[in-house]
């Protein structure tokens, strides 16, 4: 999914630490994964009701990804976070909507995090289905990861960096696909 | 949920380095006594456990005391 390119100035830089993410340059940032190590931070873009959140984080190991979400009014907000996958040459999800089918061929509601349907693993996890253990040992391999480490850590730093900074719904609702 | 699932409960380690300390140091206090609570926003906590909960809401000071 391309990026739409917007003319309005990059939001300010909300402290001193947070630096800021040319929204044309997302490919570049996310390919330049690994190289500092030992600093991790986040990249605001901009993020508002009227646009998008667009938010680029780098772990302490340079794992870098990007979080992009929109709203539609009537419809709700879709949540996007991205990375660079060396094995694959590309860019692909990390979290996304889920891909699968259902037997009647529809797509199913949930949300893919690392490749695996994560409300059907919850699900599994809980009620001790057949498949339980092997979805629970996928998702704990996904956590401990390179790129799992950089989900987790970089959605506590997203709230944590634009917390305070728009107090009205919108940033929350930016937010909410990556809770 | 990748959370619960995986029991990675990372908390924000790197907050000193991603933040600028008066914000750090705002987050923390918004705990207030609550020692269960590392760091709390107006849409999120960080438990001391590890735990970062996106759906608790922040209820400021002067909140509770007019309560």
């Amino acid at each position: 999914m391309p990026v739409a390119e917007n003319t309005a100035a990059p939001a300010a830089a909300p402290n001193s630490n947070v630096g800021v993410l040319d929204p044309t340059q997302w490919l570049p940032f996310l390919r330049e994964s690994n190289l500092e190590i030992g600093k991790p931070k986040i990249f605001i873009s901009r993020y508002n009701l009227n646009e998008r959140l667009f938010v680029g984080y780098q772990s302490d190991s340079g794992k870098r990804i990007l979080f992009r979400s929109q709203s539609f009014l009537g419809i709700g907000t879709s949540g996007q976070v991205l990375h660079f996958d060396p094995a694959q040459g590309k860019v692909v999800e990390l979290v996304g909507r889920s891909k699968n089918t259902d037997e009647k061929g529809k797509r199913v509601r949930d949300v893919s995090v690392g490749g695996i349907d994560i409300r059907n693993a919850m699900t599994s996890i809980k009620e001790k289905l057949s498949q339980a253990s092997e979805k629970e040992q996928q998702l704990k391999q996904f956590a401990t990861s390179d790129a799992g480490i950089a989900l987790l850590d970089g959605v506590v730093a997203l709230y944590a960096a634009l917390d305070g900074e728009n107090k009205d719904a919108s940033t929350a609702k930016l937010l909410a696909p990556f809770g | 949920m990748l959370q619960l699932t995986s029991k990675q409960f990372r908390g924000f380690v790197h907050a000193d380095k991603v933040l600028d300390a008066i914000k750090v140091a705002a987050l923390k206090d918004a705990c207030g006594n609550d020692k269960s609570c590392a760091m709390r926003g107006s849409n999120f906590t960080v438990h001391s456990a590890g735990l970062f909960d996106p759906l608790s809401k922040f209820v400021a000071q002067n909140d509770k005391k007019s309560n």
